[in-house]
């Protein structure tokens, strides 16, 4: 999948980033490719916030066109900022919170897909996910909250994507290459992994300030 | 009634012509009408590899653009009477031609042969998207390491995406001594990886490469364990129900637990 286009988790929400490698139309291509090809399961009104202080206004307008014909609203976090920090403006810290409290609830909705996440696919929810099925090598999973993966996991997983250290990566066998869990990020081994390698189920977790895997007996 | 089978693969140089051509002569000497579509419009080959290059008069492209009737255009095997080749352009490129066009030259020959196969160029770009268009039915041909079995997997779902549900897998170029020594990736991986019904692998064997320059596919070669592979792929596409091939070279090991029957 494209590397000009990219949906990071962060503390403060869902962030939309944008390199400016390529021309505007291309970014707008992809993001409606992405829009389509992603299994999207926000709820209606869900706030994803843009970072590319190189657009400009109408640009950003013709964005936040496409989201909402896809139910969802694109914010702009850098207007009138100073781009080099980091900081959100104060105005959009409801919104921020509203996420972040929709991520650490404990009560969140459950996402259930029955099938295989493949090379290029993406799953992107503000609550859990269940994947009935892989998760293979260039898929990712990003999840609000919990991720369980009943079958093989190969691809990037983000649990608790909007901050929350409390969520946990589950899966049969969990062979990743990457697993984030809030701003945490652990990553596999630089070899080829094989099932082999993980023959039974597993639980990834924040212990102690790092990732740490566990053997689960049930489920 | 026939049948449009689209051979496709994501990453390039694994073994598609390959598998059209030995597929195609494998169907044709079992008694079945086949044409093979090249739709690898610009660097077209298929034709090189059934020894046909010279018989060509027009292509794929003067027929879509309505210049002469399919029949015209099709290229009737020399050795193999029931087998046609539809050429495509060397001078045009990929968007000259659309998947509706393609739909509709399948259309027009369907009824006419048992089998019409596509052979599709490499990448997901326009050329992927019109050489599935026609198909009924998928296979995937990919090779036993990463790269390859990832992009297959990324096809796979765009087929997904384009509603073409029945996928078959071909794995080509398996070479035994390096699965066994962790160097390649085993069919289990890819298996759990890719999850679609497997019919066919093919071992990695020097005689496919000598077929191909002298124009004549490996499958009629007995001597050829890839050939015996293809050989196996066609009766399974027939329905048949057969084992896979074990191609391993027996180890000295091998050797003294089949004499102690262990
Ligand atoms: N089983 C095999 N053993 C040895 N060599 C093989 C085998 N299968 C294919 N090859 C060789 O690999 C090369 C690529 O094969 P082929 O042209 O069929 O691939 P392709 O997928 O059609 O490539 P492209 O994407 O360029 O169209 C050729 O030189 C061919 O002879
Ligand atoms: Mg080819």
């Amino acid at each position: 999948m494209s590397e000009e286009v990219v949906f990071k988790g962060s503390r403060s929400g869902l962030k939309l980033v944008l390199a400016n490698t390529v021309d505007f139309p291309t970014i707008e291509n992809l993001i409606k490719q992405k829009l389509d090809s992603s299994f999207n399961f926000f709820q209606k009104g869900t706030v994803i916030q843009l970072e590319a202080n190189w657009l400009d206004k109408a640009q950003k307008q013709s964005l936040g066109n496409i989201f909402s014909t896809y139910g969802l609203v694109l914010q702009d976090i850098n207007t009138d900022k100073e781009t080099g920090k980091q900081a959100f403006p104060q105005v959009e810290g409801s919104t921020a919170q509203n996420a972040n409290a929709a991520g650490s609830d404990g009560k969140t909705k459950t996402t259930i897909i029955n099938q295989t996440i493949r090379n290029g696919q993406e799953v992107i929810s503000d609550g859990s996910i269940v994947i009935n099925g892989n998760v293979n090598p260039g898929a990712a999973i990003i999840a609000g909250g919990n991720i369980d993966v009943r079958g093989s996991c190969r691809g990037i997983v983000h649990a608790g994507a909007f901050g929350n250290m409390e969520a946990v990566v589950t899966a049969d066998h969990l062979i990743p290459m990457q697993i984030r869990i809030a701003d945490m990020v652990a990553r596999a081994p630089d070899k080829w992994m094989s099932k082999s390698d993980a023959p039974y189920p597993e639980k990834a977790y924040i212990s102690n300030g790092q990732i740490v895997l566990e053997a689960i007996s049930s489920r | 009634m026939s049948e449009v089978i689209v051979i496709t693969s994501g990453k390039g140089g694994v073994g598609k012509t390959t598998t059209t051509a030995n597929l195609g002569v494998g169907l044709a000497k079992r008694g079945n009408k086949v044409v093979l579509i090249d739709t690898d419009t610009g660097l077209r080959n298929l034709d090189l590899l059934l020894g046909l290059e010279n018989r060509i008069m027009y292509d794929l492209v003067d027929v879509v653009t309505g210049r002469v009737p399919y029949k015209k255009a099709l290229v009737r095997h020399k050795k193999y009477e029931t087998l046609f080749l539809l050429p495509t352009s060397q001078i045009r490129d990929k968007n000259s031609i659309n998947g509706q066009q393609l739909i509709d030259v399948c259309n027009e020959m369907r009824g006419k042969f048992d089998y019409i196969l596509i052979d599709c160029p490499a990448g997901i770009e326009q050329g992927f998207k019109t050489a599935i268009a026609a198909a009924d039915y998928a296979i995937v041909v990919t090779m036993p390491e990463v790269a390859a079995v990832r992009d297959a997997d990324k096809i796979i779902g765009e087929l997904n995406r384009a509603d073409k549900s029945h996928i078959k897998l071909i794995v080509n170029r398996i070479r035994s001594h390096m699965v066994d020594a962790g160097d390649m990736m085993d069919m289990e991986d890819i298996n759990d990886i890719l999850a679609i019904d497997c019919i066919g692998q093919v071992p990695d064997d020097e005689l496919v490469v000598i077929s191909t320059n002298r124009g004549d596919p490996v499958i009629s070669n007995k001597k050829s364990l890839a050939g015996q592979a293809y050989n196996n792929i066609v009766g399974r596409i027939c329905g048949e129900q057969i084992p896979f091939l074990n191609f391993r070279k027996k180890t000295l090991f091998d050797k003294i637990k089949q004499i102690l029957h262990v």
